[in-house]
């Protein structure tokens, strides 16, 4: 059977149709869960923000203008789910271990080999605040005054809790250069 | 302490691994949300109907409290019937005199007047009097039967009851409520047994002299030989609506009131249609969800007229013509087309404007229509209250024509295909009916008696068209069933 053109899954999902419904799902699951376990402290939390996610992809997706921007618009999605779960935790004023101001200099360029789920693996130990203001500047690409209307923040709290991100992986990355040593 | 140049690193490090990872369709999840969307999807369901189900139960839990409550009202009212009246007089020839009194005369003559008993000249007509207002009969010398007094107050009676007085003497003979049904037997004692004409009073209303008017009435039937009255048997009776015959008594009878009638009904129903479209083998499924994701439903509804006729026992047997119209939404691809999409940013977010040609489908959306004449055959039972009857009907419906209007995806999943005129290929077989055969038809209501002959209609129904709207030729079998309340007029002929 020839794969469906994306404009039909859409369409097909707008009438509910549920074939059509798991077409984007799969289409699109892989990638967002990349983004929910980013935004996650560990895999389960990931799972019920994907699941989260898609069912307000399919109740909204007759908001959407064009197919060419699905991808992004979905992402969007994600992320903004994402927010509102932070804002429920209420993590934001957890403040950093003492330990994780790192006095080694490492460069990054030897973490270029490490395989994305050990880099996965060290965004969901920071702490929440840090994750989600790290995961808005370094990857989606906001910046920190977007950051900080979207988390209801001042603009120098988000800068100092990328700077503490920062720092935490810096840490994270030492660790583990002494565990490969 | 991170150097500057090492914050774009760790950002580019992570950004470079983690922005575009792909971890493959999680289709070990797909349940979850499957569940979570069918359960959102059953509410808005039960949302979108949820008007018309609840109107549907509130109708049918109103009807069965209403015929709860006239029943049980109305046994009350049937026991005080069946107890013997306590103002039952028999008479002898010589208690009362009747008189024969110029028809012509106004009541307005005969407020607080008494008259002249010598102006009695045969014994034809008698004095009824409600306190001081005298209500005077005269009963013209006729052979004909079916003949009916009715006794009309023109007046406004305040008070309570009526007094039946000897006109010779003044004494009075009997006293009723206001508003009672007055059975009259008029009897002669010298015959054997007791005779079987009686007069029927309705409640007073208009005063005026009485003159035997010939008139048939549905329900009462009121029969006066030429005789000579000497005497009469006055009983007085609670209102009722619903007569029976008095087996206790044999020198009295109750007027018989036939329950058979004929009646002509007109009638709207708003209706939901619910549709259901089976894929005949494997390779028609995709069609079939494709089918059934483009096509919503907008609208339904029914009109038509009947015949029922009615009989004693209330059993009752309808036909006419119905006419049913479904109202589909149709969206499709109409073609494709590209064009520049703008993306914009927040001012002051240091992003430029960008923009990116995209291609982009155009959705176009149609109105399918689906119409069905059909024929019913309906047995139905009634149960007659004092103002309402209760009815249940069940039948069937033959289908005599089929129509429709409107386009639908065509088996190929892109092209459209005219529901009017679309064929096999192979048979030239329209793929769509022009007759449907047969449906299952059902209804119960609460109609309500406007007066004698006319009664408002309010009865949910239901109808199913038992055989597919497609033809054999056709993949899909597409049905329906219909659910509405059907509202509108029953008018009795006879």
């Amino acid at each position: 059977m020839p794969p469906m053109h994306l404009n039909e899954v859409i369409q097909g999902c707008l009438a509910g149709n549920s074939s059509s419904q798991k077409e984007l799902f799969d289409r699109l699951s892989g990638k967002m869960m990349a983004v929910c376990l980013r935004y996650s402290r560990d895999r389960m939390e990931a799972e019920d923000l994907l699941q989260e996610s898609f069912i307000k992809i399919y109740h909204n997706l007759s908001s959407i203008k064009s197919e060419g921007n699905l991808e992004m618009w979905v992402r969007r999605i994600v992320v903004n789910t994402s927010i509102k779960r932070y804002h429920k935790l209420s993590y934001q004023n957890e403040a950093p271990s003492s330990d994780m101001m790192p006095d080694v200099e490492v460069g990054m360029n030897a973490y270029d080999s490490m395989v994305y789920d050990e880099l996965l693996s060290m965004i969901n130990e920071l702490p929440d605040g840090y994750r989600i203001v790290f995961n808005l500047y370094a990857i989606e690409g906001y910046s920190h005054k977007e950051i900080a209307e979207l988390l209801n923040i001042k603009e120098g709290t988000s800068r100092s809790q990328l700077v503490k991100a920062r720092m935490a992986l810096q840490e994270k990355f030492k660790k583990s250069q002494k565990m490969v040593i | 302490m991170i150097k500057n140049s090492e914050h774009h690193e760790i950002d580019k490090l992570f950004k470079k691994k983690l922005e575009n990872l792909d971890l493959g369709a999680q289709a070990h999840l797909w349940e979850r949300v499957k569940t979570e969307l069918d359960k959102n999807k059953k509410s808005s369901r039960i949302l979108a109907f949820g008007w018309f189900t609840k109107l549907f139960v509130l109708f049918t839990l109103l009807s069965f409290s209403a015929i709860l409550a006239y029943k049980f009202g109305f046994k009350e009212e049937k026991k005080s019937l069946e107890k013997p009246s306590e103002k039952t007089l028999i008479l002898s020839e010589t208690s009362i005199e009747i008189a024969n009194i110029d028809s012509k005369a106004k009541i307005n003559q005969e407020f607080n007047e008494n008259l002249n008993e010598t102006d009695i000249s045969n014994s034809s007509s008698f004095k009824i009097r409600a306190n001081n207002i005298t209500f005077n009969l005269n009963k013209k010398a006729q052979t004909t039967d079916n003949q009916q007094i009715i006794l009309k107050n023109k007046n406004n009676i305040s008070e309570k009851s009526f007094i039946l007085t000897n006109s010779k003497s003044d004494q009075k003979i009997a006293q009723f409520p206001l508003n009672s049904n007055v059975n009259l037997r008029i009897s002669n004692p010298s015959e054997e047994g007791c005779g079987n004409e009686h007069v029927t009073y309705s409640e007073a209303l208009n005063v005026s002299s009485l003159a035997i008017q010939e008139k048939r009435s549905l329900f009462n039937f009121e029969f006066i030989k030429p005789t000579t009255i000497n005497s009469f048997l006055i009983q007085s009776k609670a209102k009722a609506k619903r007569r029976k015959r008095d087996v206790n008594d044999d020198c009295f009878q109750r007027n018989i009131s036939p329950l058979s009638h004929f009646a002509l009904d007109a009638y709207y129903s708003p209706e939901i249609s619910m549709r259901t479209m089976v894929a005949k083998d494997e390779p028609s499924i995709l069609y079939t969800q494709k089918r059934a994701g483009s096509e919503s439903y907008v609208g339904a509804s029914s009109f038509g007229f009947r015949a029922s006729y009615v009989n004693k026992q209330g059993i009752a047997i309808r036909t006419g013509i119905n006419f049913c119209k479904i109202k589909e939404r149709f969206e499709f691809l109409s073609r494709s087309d590209s064009g520049w999409v703008f993306h914009t940013y927040p001012v002051g977010s240091g992003k430029p404007k960008d923009s990116t040609w995209v291609a982009m489908n155009v959705i176009e959306k149609r109105y399918n229509t689906y119409k069905f004449l059909d024929v019913p055959i309906i047995l139905g039972y009634e149960i007659d209250l004092a103002d309402f009857v209760f009815s249940l009907n069940a039948g069937l419906g033959f289908n005599i024509s089929s129509s429709y209007a409107g386009k639908v995806y065509s088996k190929d999943l892109v092209t459209t295909i005219d529901l009017s005129s679309a064929k096999s290929d192979v048979s030239s077989e329209n793929y769509f009916k022009q007759k449907i055969g047969i449906s299952i038809i059902g209804s119960f209501g609460l109609n309500y008696k406007i007066n004698r002959k006319l009664m408002l209609l309010a009865e949910p129904t239901i109808r199913y068209y038992m055989k597919p709207i497609t033809s054999s030729s056709y993949p899909i079998d597409q049905k329906y069933l219909q659910l509405g309340i059907s509202t509108g007029l029953r008018y009795r002929i006879f």
